[in-house]
C-alpha cells in the first residue's frame, strides 16, 4: 500500500475502506440495530470512541506490548474502553442506553476494533492511529446512519423517532401502514446489500 | 524464560491499570446510575397515576401490610383518600426476554395507565410496547375476570403489529397487577398514615 497522508487516514474509512461496506466489518448490529436513525447514530458514536480511545491505547503501547501476548493484551484494552462506555451511558443516557442493550457490551468482540487494532495501531505512531481510529468510526457511523435513514423511513414512516426532532415522512396514512419488512431482518439484508452495491461503485469510480 | 515472564508482567500491568480506571469510573457512574434509575420509576409512578398529593413507596406499603414479602406497590392518596395504586410487574415471555411495566390501577378495579420501563425487545417493533399509541388501549378498562387478551387470542386489546409476542406481555402484566391488586386492595389504605407528600399524577 502506498503511504497515506494524515487526511487520507481520516477519510479512507468514510468510502474507500468504509469499514460496513467494504471491509464488512460489524455487520450484526448493522442489521439488528439500524431500525431507527437515533438508535444507529448511538452505536456510531459509541464505537468511535471506542475504537478512537483503543487505537490511541496500542498505539502508546505497542513497543511495550510482546507479539505472542497481543491479542488478550488488546481485549482487555478494548474490553475496559467498552466497560467505560456502558457505565457512562446508563449513568447519563439512559433511555439510549436501554434501546441499544447488549450491543454495547458487544462492541467488545466487534471485529473492527480489533481489526484496526492489529491491522494499523499496533504498526503506526499515536497521532495516525487516533485519525485512523475516529475515520474508521465515522465511516461505520455514517454506514449504520444511511442504512437507518432508509430503514425508519419505508418502515416506521418517520424520521428522529425517539427525539422532539420526530417528523412523519409521507404523511400520517403511511406511517399507519409502513413497509414493515424494512425494519424485520429481511429489510436489514435488502439495505445492506444494496447500498454495499452503491459504496462499491461509489469506489471503483 | 525471560520472554514468559515480560509476558506476564505486561499482561497483569495492562489489567492491573484497567481494573483501576474501571473501579474509578465505576465509582464516578454509581450515584447517577442510582439516580437516573430512581428518576425513572417515579416518573413512571407518576404518569400512570391520577391527581396525588402523598404517595407511599414499596417499603412503607410493605410495613403497612404487615407483609415484608409483598410486591412492589406505590399506593397514592389524594387528601387523605387512596386514588390510585401503581404496581411494578415483569414478565419474562418476551421476544427478547423480560419485559418490566409500571401499571397503573384504580381503587374501583379499572386500569388507569401503563408504561414499560426496560424491555429488550426488536426494536423498531416490540419496541413500540413503549409508544401511546398501544398503551392508551388500557385506559379505563375494567379486566375480566379471565383477563385481557389481545384480538388474536380473543380479547380486545389490539397487539402491534408484528410483534404480538411483545403485546401479550403487557395483557399478562396488566392481570397480574389487578390479581395484586384485588388481594390487597382492602388493607391498602393503612399506608396512607405513611405516605410522603409527592407531587403528580396530574398527567393522567
Amino acid at each position: 500500500m502506498a503511504e497515506l497522508t494524515a487526511v487520507q487516514d481520516l477519510n479512507k474509512g468514510l468510502v474507500r475502506e468504509n469499514p460496513l461496506f467494504v471491509l464488512v466489518l460489524g455487520t450484526c448490529p448493522a442489521l439488528a440495530l439500524t431500525t431507527t436513525v437515533v438508535n444507529a447514530l448511538g452505536m456510531g458514536l459509541a464505537v468511535t470512541f471506542v475504537l478512537a480511545m483503543s487505537n490511541v491505547a496500542i498505539s502508546l503501547l505497542r513497543k511495550v506490548i510482546p507479539s505472542e501476548v497481543r491479542i488478550p493484551a488488546y481485549i482487555v484494552v478494548i474490553a475496559s474502553f467498552v466497560t467505560m462506555v456502558d457505565m457512562l451511558m446508563e449513568a447519563y443516557f439512559l433511555s439510549l442506553y436501554q434501546a441499544l442493550g447488549v450491543f454495547i457490551p458487544l462492541i467488545v468482540v466487534n471485529c473492527i476494533i480489533l481489526g484496526r487494532a492489529e491491522a494499523f495501531a499496533a504498526k503506526n505512531g499515536l497521532w495516525r492511529s487516533l485519525l485512523d481510529g475516529l475515520g474508521m468510526g465515522l465511516g461505520y457511523m455514517l454506514a449504520l446512519g444511511s442504512m437507518a435513514l432508509i430503514r425508519e423511513v419505508l418502515g416506521n414512516g418517520t424520521l428522529l423517532s425517539g427525539t422532539p426532532l420526530e417528523m412523519v415522512v409521507f404523511g400520517e396514512g403511511f406511517k399507519a401502514n409502513p413497509v414493515l419488512v424494512m425494519v424485520l431482518p429481511p429489510g436489514a439484508f435488502l439495505t445492506f446489500g444494496l447500498l454495499m452495491v452503491g459504496a462499491n461503485r461509489l469506489r471503483r469510480s | 524464560m525471560k520472554a514468559e515472564i515480560r509476558w506476564i508482567v505486561v499482561l497483569t500491568s495492562i489489567c492491573a491499570v484497567s481494573a483501576g480506571l474501571l473501579g474509578l469510573v465505576n465509582s464516578l457512574t454509581t450515584a447517577p446510575i442510582a439516580a437516573a434509575r430512581a428518576q425513572t420509576t417515579l416518573d413512571a409512578v407518576q404518569t400512570v397515576l391520577p391527581a396525588f398529593d402523598r404517595l407511599a413507596g414499596p417499603e412503607s406499603v410493605r410495613t403497612a401490610l404487615g407483609e415484608a414479602d409483598a410486591p412492589p406497590m406505590y399506593a397514592a392518596f389524594q387528601e387523605g383518600k387512596l386514588v390510585g395504586v401503581a404496581l411494578e410487574v415483569s414478565d419474562a415471555g418476551g421476544f427478547g426476554g423480560e419485559v418490566s411495566y409500571m401499571v397503573g390501577l384504580l381503587p374501583d378495579g379499572k386500569v388507569h395507565a401503563l408504561r414499560v420501563l426496560g424491555h429488550k425487545e426488536t426494536p423498531g417493533l416490540g419496541s413500540k410496547l413503549a409508544d401511546e399509541k398501544f398503551s392508551s388501549q388500557f385506559k379505563g378498562l375494567v379486566v375480566p375476570a379471565e383477563g385481557l387478551k389481545v384480538t388474536k387470542d380473543g380479547g380486545t386489546i389490539q397487539a402491534i403489529t408484528g410483534a404480538t409476542i411483545s403485546s401479550r406481555t403487557a395483557t399478562r402484566s396488566v392481570n397480574q397487577a389487578m390479581e395484586t391488586l384485588r388481594k390487597y386492595l382492602q388493607r391498602l389504605p393503612a399506608a396512607g398514615a405513611q405516605a410522603q407528600p409527592t407531587q403528580g399524577g396530574s398527567r393522567g
